[in-house]
């Protein structure tokens, strides 16, 4: 075996330290990690340039709806204001009471032995609510049973639609004049009559609670 | 492999650059640019919605800017139905002119309360008293029948009828109504 004598290895060896030298690998660590970090920085740059550049965009178009909007909100107040003048309106003439139609009744319904000498009615527009006072005489055989049909008869064909309809008599006295009718002497009462009635709609009764407890089962 | 003390001193001097660094990195780098995504992100969350907010209250109003027309034909009618000036001016002669039309040739109209309404702003409602002391019932309930199918603003509010003392044949009416005015003033 041959014998190799190395005369360079204290060179070799320095050459070995320098290339194994911490601080010089340290910086080419320092290099790489930088790298990275630089890297990673400017990928984030990137994501909140997206960012801020889509807020921009949405502070510009804000910028320009935000009068927009607020001219439409005062426009919607105007013309709602108008349409709510208009509905009232348009409501305050067809849910007028109409006496011609009543008149009407009441001159159909009034029989030939009874008459009419006044005639008083009113009508609450706010509340619905209407009162009537009929006062008159009326002549028959029996002319309180005759005053007491025509009671009926108002509320049942003249008061007919109205809701809470109530009636009653004022007065009802007997008369000692008598009248002729058809060929007949007929004695006579002296009557007044009151009514009222409404107009509203009837409110809906509520469902009894064990119908709806039913209903759940 | 030993490593000799200035190696260490080396190793350790490039430990506190690399710390140094990392610290100016994230404070001086990193923090700025979160702060700056931060304030990008509560601007789009809050921006996001109010915009939604306005565009629909746009599309809402010109929805109603549609209908609007159609709202203001019917208004402008009931308007051009009241004549302009004082009531006192137009109403009785109106109404007397009206009675006449209708054969009811005694009539006093007499001016009654006047009254602002809440649920109708810009207008008014002013009570009138109509007396006529000579009528007959039929001519009177065609005249209320015609009253309150030509005059869609004026409203009965009472009606009285009672018969005549000098003459059973007629009947002495007094009418009570209302009549929807425009408030001048507003």
């Amino acid at each position: 075996m041959a014998l190799h004598l190395n005369l360079y290895h204290e060179m070799q060896k320095q050459a070995m330290q320098r290339r194994r030298d911490p601080l010089k690998l340290g910086l080419y660590a320092l290099v790489v990690v930088v790298a990275i970090l630089l890297f990673y920085y400017f990928y984030r740059v990137e994501q909140v340039h997206v960012l801020t550049t889509q807020a921009a965009q949405l502070e510009s178009k804000w910028k320009m709806t935000e009068p927009k909007a607020q001219e439409a909100l005062a426009l919607e107040a105007q013309l709602n204001a108008s349409v709510k003048v208009k509905e009232a309106l348009v409501q305050a003439i067809e849910n007028r009471f109409y006496w011609a139609p009543l008149l009407e009744k009441i001159q159909r319904t009034i029989p030939a032995n009874v008459q009419i000498t006044s005639f008083r009615g009113s009508m609450d527009s706010v509340t619905g609510k209407g009162m009537l006072t009929v006062s008159g005489i009326a002549a028959g055989a029996t002319p309180r049973k005759v005053a007491e049909d025509f009671r009926t008869s108002f509320v049942s064909k003249c008061l007919e639609g109205f809701n809470k309809v109530d009636s009653d008599f004022a007065s009802l006295e007997d008369s000692d004049t008598t009248v002729q009718l058809d060929g007949k002497a007929l004695s006579t009462v002296l009557f007044s009559l009151q009514f009222q009635f409404s107009v509203e709609e009837p409110t809906p009764s509520p469902t009894p609670v064990q119908k709806l407890q039913k209903g759940a089962r | 492999m030993k490593l000799s003390a200035e190696e260490i001193k080396k190793i350790v001097l490039s430990t506190m650059v690399f710390f140094m660094l990392l610290y100016c990195y994230k404070n001086m780098m990193l923090d700025d640019l979160n702060q700056r995504e931060n304030h990008a992100h509560e601007t789009i969350d809050s921006l996001t919605p109010q915009i939604s907010d306005a565009q629909k209250q746009i599309n809402r109003t010109e929805v109603l800017k549609l209908k609007a027309p159609a709202d203001n034909e019917v208004l402008d009618q009931i308007k051009a139905m009241i004549p302009p000036g004082e009531p006192v001016a137009w109403f009785p002669p109106r109404m007397t002119d009206f009675l006449k039309r209708q054969g009811i040739e005694k009539s006093s109209v007499h001016q009654g309360s006047l009254a602002s309404d809440k649920v109708l702003p810009g207008f008014k409602r002013i009570g009138w008293s109509i007396d006529l002391p000579r009528t007959e019932f039929f001519q009177l309930a065609i005249a209320i029948a015609g009253l309150e199918n030509e005059e869609p603003l004026i409203e009965i509010t009472s009606l009285q009828i009672d018969e005549s003392a000098d003459n059973l044949q007629f009947q002495h009416a007094a009418l009570n109504v209302n009549c929807i005015i425009k408030d001048e003033k507003r």
